[in-house]
């Protein structure tokens, strides 16, 4: 099968996520990374769990039992998310999966995607994951017809933006994508929901 | 081809819609994605100037969808001019169907074409078809 071919270039970086590229197997190996990226993600940002989240039902008074219900918030925001980026490539990784000319979903565009994930934080608002006509995969941030942020990411380090804040104010561009979240990528989102 | 100039600014364009990630049931709006060109600098609408509903997604369902394999979902609504404004053209491309052209001139830079695609969509109007 094509994925497990192109995965095998992937396997000293990348954990095993279709050995025998059969469904549960697939499914095996994204509980395992899933739980991995969350490990990582709790050690990596704990600061971050103090902020303020809109964790639905904390309706505990007991301050630790609050704290405990905002871990939890955060781990749902990225469980999510991660499903939502797996149907994404599941649904797009087929060469006209929109119906016209759309390039498939490639596993590097995948596993930059889950990369770009990680990074951003989880205090911002969950982005809507899409794929995009060219094969890439799109993050989004919306809150209106002329209030929307989106970056995407094609497997080649490159981000690409583009923004409207309100009719007559727009932003665009491209970025590297390194080790850290771009610059551009929090402001701008913060800016969409102001 | 023939130039934008074979059509009126308040020419309306459809460009249908066969997937369900390409607008928003929550408000109705459509996504930029649905506007983003092919490999060929191309996106594929159709002129429906004067067409009833009816007749519009005949020519969806019979020149797009199942040429293609897919279900018609519906449909995103421009005006000519409001392509015009954003410095993109409309060109009559009539070999697939009489009414058939392609909004063409996008810029060379990924970034620009998602703003322009981002902008169309903001301005365009969702009309999806009942499925059950």
């Amino acid at each position: 099968m094509e994925r497990a071919q192109t995965f095998t270039r992937h396997e000293s970086g990348y954990p095993d996520l279709y050995p025998g590229d059969t469904q549960q197997a697939r499914k095996n190996g994204r509980m395992d990374f899933l739980a991995e990226f969350i490990l990582r993600r709790r050690q990596s940002k704990g600061d971050t769990l103090s902020e303020p989240q809109g964790t639905a039902g904390d309706t505990s008074e007991d301050t630790g039992s609050a704290a405990q219900l905002k871990l939890e918030g955060t781990i749902d925001w990225t469980d999510l998310a991660l499903q939502q980026l797996d149907r994404v490539y599941d649904e797009c990784s087929q060469p006209a999966w929109d119906g016209y000319e759309a390039d498939p979903i490639s596993l590097d565009t995948y596993l930059e995607a889950r990369k770009l994930l990680s990074m951003i934080p989880v205090s911002l608002p969950q982005p809507e994951i899409s794929a995009e006509p060219d094969g890439e995969i799109g993050f989004e941030w919306y809150k209106d017809r002329y209030s929307v942020f989106v970056v995407s990411i094609g497997g080649n380090n490159i981000l690409t933006y583009a923004a409207l804040f309100g009719k007559d104010c727009k932003a665009h561009g491209t970025e590297f994508l390194g080790r850290a979240l771009p610059p551009s990528v929090v402001p701008n989102v913060k800016r969409v929901f102001t | 081809m023939t130039s934008c100039e074979a059509l009126s600014p308040v020419e309306p364009l459809a460009r249908f819609i066969l997937q369900k990630a390409y607008f928003r049931p929550s408000d109705n709006s459509v996504k930029h994605n649905a506007f983003m060109p092919n490999k060929n600098g191309e996106t594929s609408v159709y002129r429906i100037q004067g067409l009833a509903d009816e007749e519009v997604y005949q020519i969806g369902r019979e020149h797009v969808a199942s040429i293609l394999g897919r279900t018609l979902l519906g449909r995103a609504d421009v005006l000519t001019s409001d392509v015009l404004e954003l410095s993109l053209m409309v060109e009559p491309e009539p070999s697939p169907h009489p009414l058939h052209a392609n909004i063409v001139s996008w810029p060379d830079e990924k970034s620009e074409r998602k703003l322009l695609a981002m902008e169309l969509a903001a301005r365009a109007q969702l009309h999806l078809l009942q499925t059950s």
